[in-house]
């Protein structure tokens, strides 16, 4: 018993060695791609583009240099720890790159990116061809040993039709199933007993279970990168993954999805007539935005569309200028107690706004103070945000209610104007002192530097923040909610009022009204409504965002 | 390049005569007299509705009766009193009584324990909300601003376009989003912490200008010198951000401590605030003046007032403690661009 398991097992050392040759090859390619997995570094390791040189200030060698061969190939062994001879191959890809792409770097990494491409898919079919090969042969051996009694009957038969089977029902080569015959023949003549087929089984299995499991873990993905490097990476070149993870997933979760759902409830009939379970998917709502009691609602939306374009027009620029032109005098050279004045006007931004623009309204209300000492004093009132019922106005209010409209822009200013004065204030500090400088020195007298470098560098910074900031007043709920609350009442305009409309009203606050303030919301007219908002802001900002300057020669000015 | 110079200042010496030099003082003098008077006169304008606040939080007189004066004609600390102890005045039969409110301002003892009101609400919320909101800003902004990344400008354009659409419209949805999670009735307070803090990154707008403005050749020298992205976030970048950090913690925390819609739509019905329902500041001064449910609006004239002072107290404190870091410049010891 002893002789035969002993030839058996140097018939097996065969079909290692065949799985050793596996194993080397796939080591090679593993190390080649390794070092292919760091362009840089293998670039760096040919130009000699390493730390010290940078830090000297010298470049290394320029780009179209000859590779010194040797130095560059004792680089790569030694930086990527992989052996001379795959370090020579590399050296002649990279060489060809080289001369290839001269002196064009992102050509020459894509050229070695392609080559490494190639090594990877060459990799991966010599993977896949001898995996599934002798995976398969590993697994049909072990079979066949496993299923040793059935087998049996066709040892019986001969040594050919033995091997046809094992071709036929394992997938086995003729090769090992001829020595597979032998073992069992083996076994069959001399042991002929259940212990036997036991030991023959129990010693194939051992042998040949590593042979099939290692296969199966050998396949490779991808870059070989330790855990480290990978980790490594997230501080350094994914540094913008890392940062940007948390708030990405925060805004998807809390404005993204929200917004998807809210613009599909525009293709629903949920109205006050329809509960939240019960109502269809169809385009009745943009239907009876557009056709609903005559087209009544098409009169309400464009006078509301024209007031609030009008107003955010009108309240951006009011604070824009108000805040650089407060900011510039707070800051200009010789006034004293700087402090003191940004003081006066920050702590009107430190109280929340609800307060002072409800406080205001209540100011200037038809009986707040205000309005009581005019009556007072000269008998009259000025119907600054309503229309005066209780005494005498001073002047009608036409029927635009313009006076009152331009009362809320003018009131919008003691609200806004603080809060661009203080942004604008850190900016004109933070321009920089010698292009001031400089400018003088080239002759330019103050007019020519205020608008030759203050102007510009203001409008660079805040320039996207001016888009918002209109964006901004077209939504800006507060304002209108709070001090006028929408009014004066629109009950001399029928459209108006038929669909909750005041006076003053903007499209969001009327959008408000309609879905939050409502007892039974009209849900999916405020969403196409919604919808229009937002194709309105869309397109001014795609026509702003277009002429921008600070958006398209953002890495200019840097 | 040094005989031009030379001439130049000889030209200008020769021109610099001491009429000339008196005639632009005065322009100044006259000048800055004229800003003075402006700014005074701007200050007194911007500054009288705040003072007006003041005065009739001190006003003794009993619901919306003081509010046709700028000045109150008797004073006393009454409204304060009636905030913190959850009362209203009323003297409909000449005589005042103290009628329990329908309002928790601070807090109420309850056979169940203290009941806290809306301001300790909103400051919770608040300060969670600021800090995580800032958190946020900070991040978005230095990867836009100081990284180059792919989709970069995609993920900028989709943030712009995101904020034209009218935000309360999402709101609605929201509103589901946490009803389903559970996060309702008394646990609302962490469905305003999220709506308030989630989106926040969307709001880079301000500190990537700022960043913008901070030079490149900081970072570029630091990265000769082997520092990592992270390091020259932590070591560099933040250090001379620290203005723009405490704005943006302030106005984060603005944000939330007097935001109406949000709290108003998320923490639902405003019926039962006597029961100890949560709600904010906002909504609840808000109510105060303007809700018609119980037929009382006049009565809380008074608290709205005091409530309104008390509510402003903490953020003008910051403000005006905070205020040098806005306006500092940054620039100062660094490489200029």
């Amino acid at each position: 018993m002893q002789n035969w398991l002993e030839i058996d097992s140097l018939r097996f050392h065969h079909t290692y060695d065949k799985y050793n040759d596996f194993h080397s090859i796939t080591r090679d390619c593993r190390a080649r791609l390794k070092v292919y997995s760091d362009l840089d570094e293998l670039l760096r390791c040919a130009f000699a583009e390493d730390k010290v040189s940078l830090a000297n200030g010298a470049q290394a060698l320029p780009h179209n240099a000859k590779i010194n061969k040797k130095d560059a190939l004792s680089r790569i062994v030694g930086d990527f720890d992989v052996s001379f001879e795959i370090a020579r191959e590399l050296g002649i890809v990279l060489a060809k790159a080289v001369n290839e792409n001269l002196g064009n770097d992102s050509a020459m990494k894509e050229a070695l990116r392609l080559e490494a491409e190639k090594e990877q898919a060459k990799y991966d079919g010599f993977l896949r061809a001898n995996s599934v090969e002798l995976g398969k042969e590993g697994e049909g051996l072990q079979k066949v040993y496993r299923e040793y009694r059935q087998n049996e009957e066709f040892l019986e038969k001969g040594k050919k039709p033995f091997i046809d089977h094992l071709y036929e029902a394992y997938g086995i080569r003729r090769y090992y199933a001829e020595m597979v015959y032998r073992d069992f023949a083996k076994a069959h003549k001399k042991c002929g007993t259940e212990e036997a087929a036991a030991a023959l089984l129990e010693l194939r299995g051992q042998r040949l279970e590593p042979f099939g499991k290692k296969l199966q873990e050998t396949p490779f993905h991808g870059q070989v990168l330790q855990f480290k490097k990978q980790a490594k990476q997230f501080t350094d070149e994914k540094f913008a993954t890392t940062v940007l993870a948390l708030p990405t997933i925060g805004a998807i979760a809390t404005s993204m999805l929200p917004l998807i759902f809210s613009i599909l409830i525009a293709f629903t009939n949920w109205d006050s007539a329809h509960t939240a379970n019960r109502f269809d998917w169809n385009f009745d709502a943009w239907g009876n935005v557009f056709g609903m009691g005559g087209g009544d609602f098409m009169i309400v939306f464009g006078t509301l569309l024209r007031w609030t374009i009008a107003w955010a027009i009108l309240a951006t620029f009011t604070n824009y200028i108000g805040g650089i032109v407060l900011a510039l005098i707070i800051n200009k050279k010789g006034i004293h107690f700087k402090g003191f004045w940004r003081t006066c006007f920050v702590i009107t931004i430190a109280i929340p706004q609800f307060i002072t623009l409800l406080v205001i309204s209540n100011l200037f209300s038809a009986d707040g103070p205000l309005n009581t000492m005019f009556a007072n004093s000269f008998g009259w009132k000025i119907p600054f945000l309503s229309v005066i019922t209780n005494g005498t106005p001073l002047f009608e209010l036409d029927s635009n209610y313009t006076f009152i409209k331009f009362m809320i822009v003018i009131l919008n200013m003691w609200v806004g104007v603080p809060y661009t004065m203080l942004s604008t204030s850190g900016i004109l500090m933070n321009i920089p002192e010698d292009l001031y400088e400089s400018a003088q020195i080239d002759g330019a007298n103050a007019w020519t530097r205020f608008w030759k470098i203050t102007v510009p560098y203001i409008l660079f910074v805040t320039g996207p923040s001016l888009l918002t900031t209109f964006i901004g007043n077209i939504n800006n709920f507060n304002v209108i909610y709070f001090l006028s609350g929408g009014g004066p009442n629109a009950s001399d305009v029928p459209e108006l009022s038929r669909f909750n409309a005041g006076h003053t009203d903007i499209l969001i606050t009327w959008l408000y009204k309609l879905t939050v303030d409502k007892t039974l919301p009209e849900r999916s007219m405020g969403s196409v409504i919604g919808c229009l908002m937002f194709m309105v802001c869309g397109f001014f900002s795609m026509v702003m965002y277009g002429r921008m300057g600070s958006v398209k020669n953002e890495e200019e000015f840097q | 390049m040094a005989n031009i110079d030379k001439e130049n200042t000889a030209t200008l010496a020769n021109r610099g005569s001491k009429q000339k030099h008196t005639s632009i003082r005065t322009a100044r003098i006259i000048s800055n007299t004229v800003i003075y008077v402006l700014l005074t006169i701007m200050v007194v304008i911007w500054l009288s509705p705040i003072v007006w606040i003041l005065l009739q939080s001190f006003n003794v007189e009993i619901g919306s009766a003081g509010l046709t004066r700028f000045i109150p004609q008797e004073w006393g600390i009454d409204n304060f009193k009636d905030l913190f102890m959850n009362v209203y005045r009323d003297n409909a039969d000449g005589s005042i009584r103290y009628i329990a409110s329908n309002y928790i301002f601070f807090w109420r003892m309850t056979e169940n324990g203290i009941v806290f009101g809306s301001f300790f609400t909103t400051l919770f919320v608040a300060i969670i909300a600021a800090i995580i909101s800032s958190l946020f800003v900070l991040m978005t902004s230095y990867a836009f601003s100081r990284l180059r990344f792919k989709g970069r400008q995609l993920m900028m354009r989709i943030i712009l376009l995101m904020g034209m659409f009218p935000g309360f419209l999402g709101l609605i949805v929201l509103y589901w989003f946490f009803d389903i999670l559970g996060l309702n009735g008394d646990h609302a307070i962490w469905a305003l912490i999220i709506t308030y803090s989630g989106g926040a990154g969307m709001g880079y707008y301000i500190m990537k200008g700022f960043f913008d403005t901070i030079s490149k050749q900081i970072d570029e020298a630091a990265m000769i010198d082997g520092a990592t992205r992270v390091q020259i976030f932590w070591k560099i970048t933040l250090p001379l951000s620290k203005p723009i950090i405490v704005y943006q913690i302030l106005t984060s925390f603005m944000g939330p401590w007097g935001e109406f819609i949000t709290a108003r739509y998320l923490l639902g019905s405003p019926q039962n605030y006597a029961g100890g329902s949560i709600t904010t500041v906002a909504v609840q001064l808000q109510q105060m003046i303007t809700s018609t449910t119980d037929g009382l609006r006049g009565h809380y004239w008074g608290q709205f007032f005091a409530g309104a002072v008390i509510v402003a107290i903490p953020t003008s404190i910051l403000f005006i403690m905070m205020q040098r870091y806005y306006v500092s410049g940054v620039t100062g010891g660094a490489v200029k661009g």
